[in-house]
């Protein structure tokens, strides 16, 4: 933003000083010119009078002097019989005009201006043919006369003024991004798992304080909302559990052992569930408000945690890991637990020799984990990945866990049977 | 309140009678953790909200308090503060809450154990006789356990092999000092589960299976070459010294 903001100034600036500045340059320059042709008016004075009373070589004496004498002006005086003084003799129509006519005239030239003045040396009456004509050539001011370091000292004024206008524009800017940016830095914060911080006084602009203002208010509002959840798990986690401890303890008490066994099944599926609800009630306070993960890592790293396991057993771990991916919305706990329900299932449910592989691939928008064993395989007509189901028999909950994980962040779990001859897992997780 | 009797006494705190005074405010828990309790032989008071169980606690002086932390005058971890300022007696806490700060809370207050419930008298049971013979004992817990070559510091949360030290993860810590607290125990995979992992119910071997890989490889030993860690298949897992180390 600060720097769209000194872009743009100085888009700005930099137009109203050329505005400003290139008039005044040829401003300049003109005057600088006007005031060569009023020096060349005189000198024309001087030359006429002595081109009337002086013959062709005083005349030339003369004229080179001036011409010696100013690098700036050309005098030539061309008579009508053809000859000339100074550079450059030679007649054009200009001259003809002026000598035929009697009449002065000033021209634009290339490189300059010209002044042409016809001599009368014989009174009112005097023909074309008996009149001279002075020329004085007056060359444009350069970048090597005043005009030079005219246009030199409007350069600096425009630089000076154009590097301070940006100086000032940058000092305000900087007082709108600075508490801007703390603002944005402080609002991410909340993807961070925790407390959130109080938002320390912001200094600024009164919009950018109000929305200060009104950031904080939210933020008020979210650590109540999220104590309030807090509250309401804790309430929940204990209206569910006490219950189930009464129910522990009654079965307990009972006497027939096959009785009491098949109840304690019961009630550790219950039990499953009822973690699993506390679990998924408690998401919030586990992610934060913004979960991003690198799942690639997250993944990859929990992959590399079984393979001590593999190697006590004896069994191939073949992994195939992308090094890198994209940020997911998904927690670390969930990622981490997605990793552990697949290899947990592949350890518990095949022999210690069954190889498994692992391969791990991302893009620009999603991650697959694909989990293949040697194993038997997935029993025939099992919904393994139906909410409540499990090829284990012991939670029930299984696979859900990495269906929830894979359907909250927009993907999806099949199974299917791998070339290795067993189970195989595919897990999608997305960007979006 | 009420106040019952169980059978007689089988060994100070080996297994046999103690007094123990439940806070609990859920009618149909208390009764039953009571009779449970009593059936496996304590002498058990118990009361429905803190402050009675405090009042209780300062008047009939029990071996152990169960205090439930959700009571419905005063917060149990409030009740647990007041008591500590009276009296050191032995408290477990009996809670639905297994949120680390409320475990730690608890801990931090002056519990010396935590339970979440669901659990059942059995399990509270054992918790009671292990408070009591740490307390019979006169200690908490010791500083540093040694095992062979193998030292535990139990308040540093360090662990040497041979004076070198060990980098454990949080995770690996507990597990190495369950099982350096019983040298020589076989202990079960489904005991490391309601340890270490505080899961009585559900849980997976394999998850203690893989933390133990990881300690065989940070104790330079794997499972087919064992020094300290050894796999009873089908029971559990024990520390032991290696032979020659003592």
């Amino acid at each position: 933003m600060r720097r769209s903001l000194l872009v743009t100034a100085a888009a700005a600036i930099s137009m109203v000083l050329l505005a400003m500045l290139v008039p005044m340059a040829i401003l300049v320059r003109s005057y600088a010119l006007e005031d060569r042709l009023a020096r060349a008016a005189l000198e024309v004075q001087a030359v006429e009078t002595v081109v009337s009373g002086q013959d062709m070589g005083a005349v030339a004496v003369y004229v080179d002097r001036l011409n010696d004498a100013d690098g700036h002006t050309q005098v030539t005086v061309l008579y009508p019989d053809g000859d000339g003084v100074g550079p450059q003799p030679g007649e054009d129509a200009r001259v003809l005009d002026a000598r035929n006519t009697g009449r002065a005239r000033v021209d634009d030239v290339a490189g300059g201006s010209q002044i042409l003045v016809p001599v009368s040396r014989g009174g009112s009456s005097a023909l074309p043919a008996q009149t001279p004509v002075i020329r004085v050539v007056v060359d444009e001011p350069g970048l090597t006369s005043a005009v030079g370091v005219a246009w030199g000292l409007l350069a600096v004024l425009g630089l000076t003024l154009l590097a301070g206008s940006l100086v000032v524009v940058d000092r305000l800017g900087r007082s709108f991004v600075q508490p801007i940016r703390r603002l944005a830095e402080h609002t991410q914060s909340f993807e961070r798992p925790g407390a959130v911080t109080p938002l320390a006084a912001v200094e600024g602009p009164p919009e950018v304080q109000e929305l200060a203002g009104a950031v904080a208010r939210l933020v008020g509002r979210i650590e109540l909302l999220l104590a309030r959840e807090r509250e309401s798990v804790a309430d929940l986690s204990h209206r569910l559990r006490t219950p189930v401890t009464a129910l522990r303890l009654r079965v307990e008490a009972v006497a027939d052992p096959d009785l009491r066994d098949r109840l304690g099944s019961d009630l550790d599926a219950l039990q499953a569930t009822v973690d699993e609800i506390v679990r998924e009630a408690r998401r919030s306070e586990r992610e934060g408000l913004d979960p991003r993960t690198d799942a690639v890592a997250v993944l990859a790293d929990r992959v590399r945690h079984w393979a001590p396991l593999a190697e006590d057993q004896g069994r191939p771990y073949d992994v195939d890991l992308a090094a890198r991916g994209p940020l997911l919305r998904v927690s670390r706990a969930d990622l981490e637990a997605l990793v552990d329900v697949l290899l947990d299932n592949v350890f518990s449910h095949t022999a210690d020799t069954d190889a498994v592989r692992i391969t791990l691939t991302a893009s620009d928008d999603r991650v697959d984990l694909v989990v293949e064993d040697a194993g038997p395989g997935l029993p025939a007509g099992l919904d393994a990945i139906g909410r409540g189901a499990s090829g284990a028999g012991s939670t029930g909950l299984g696979l859900s866990i990495a269906v929830r994980t894979a359907e909250d962040s927009g993907g999806e779990v099949t199974t299917g049977r791998s070339d290795m001859g067993g189970a195989r897992v595919a897990v999608t997780l997305r960007t979006a | 309140m009420d106040k019952a009797s169980g059978g007689a006494p089988l060994g100070r705190y080996g297994r046999g009678v103690a007094e123990v005074l439940i806070i609990e405010d859920d009618d149909r828990i208390r009764p039953l953790l009571v009779r449970g309790l009593r059936e496996l032989g304590h002498t058990v008071t118990s009361a429905p909200t803190g402050m009675t169980g405090l009042q209780l606690a300062v008047d009939s002086s029990p071996d152990l308090v169960v205090l439930d932390l959700g009571l419905p005058d005063v917060d149990g971890t409030q009740v647990l503060s007041m008591l500590r300022a009276v009296s050191t007696v032995p408290v477990i806490i009996a809670s639905a809450r297994d949120d680390d700060p409320s475990l730690v809370g608890a801990l931090d207050s002056g519990a010396d154990d935590y339970v979440v419930k669901p659990f059942t008298s059995a399990q509270l049971d054992a918790r009671v006789r292990a408070v009591l013979r740490r307390a019979a004992t006169g200690r908490e817990r010791p500083a540093t356990l040694t095992v062979g070559g193998l030292t535990v510091d139990l308040a540093g949360r360090r662990v040497h092999l041979d004076g070198q030290e060990v980098e454990l993860t949080p995770r690996e810590f507990d597990l190495l000092a369950h099982l350096a607290e019983r040298p020589g125990e076989v202990v079960t995979k489904r005991d490391l589960l309601v340890e270490v992992w505080r899961q009585p119910w559900g849980g997976s071997d394999k998850t203690v299976d893989v933390h133990l890989s990881w300690l065989r490889r940070k104790l330079g030993e794997t499972a087919a070459t064992p020094r300290y860690l050894t796999t009873v298949r089908g029971v559990g897992v024990r520390l032991t010294a290696p032979d020659g180390d003592t």
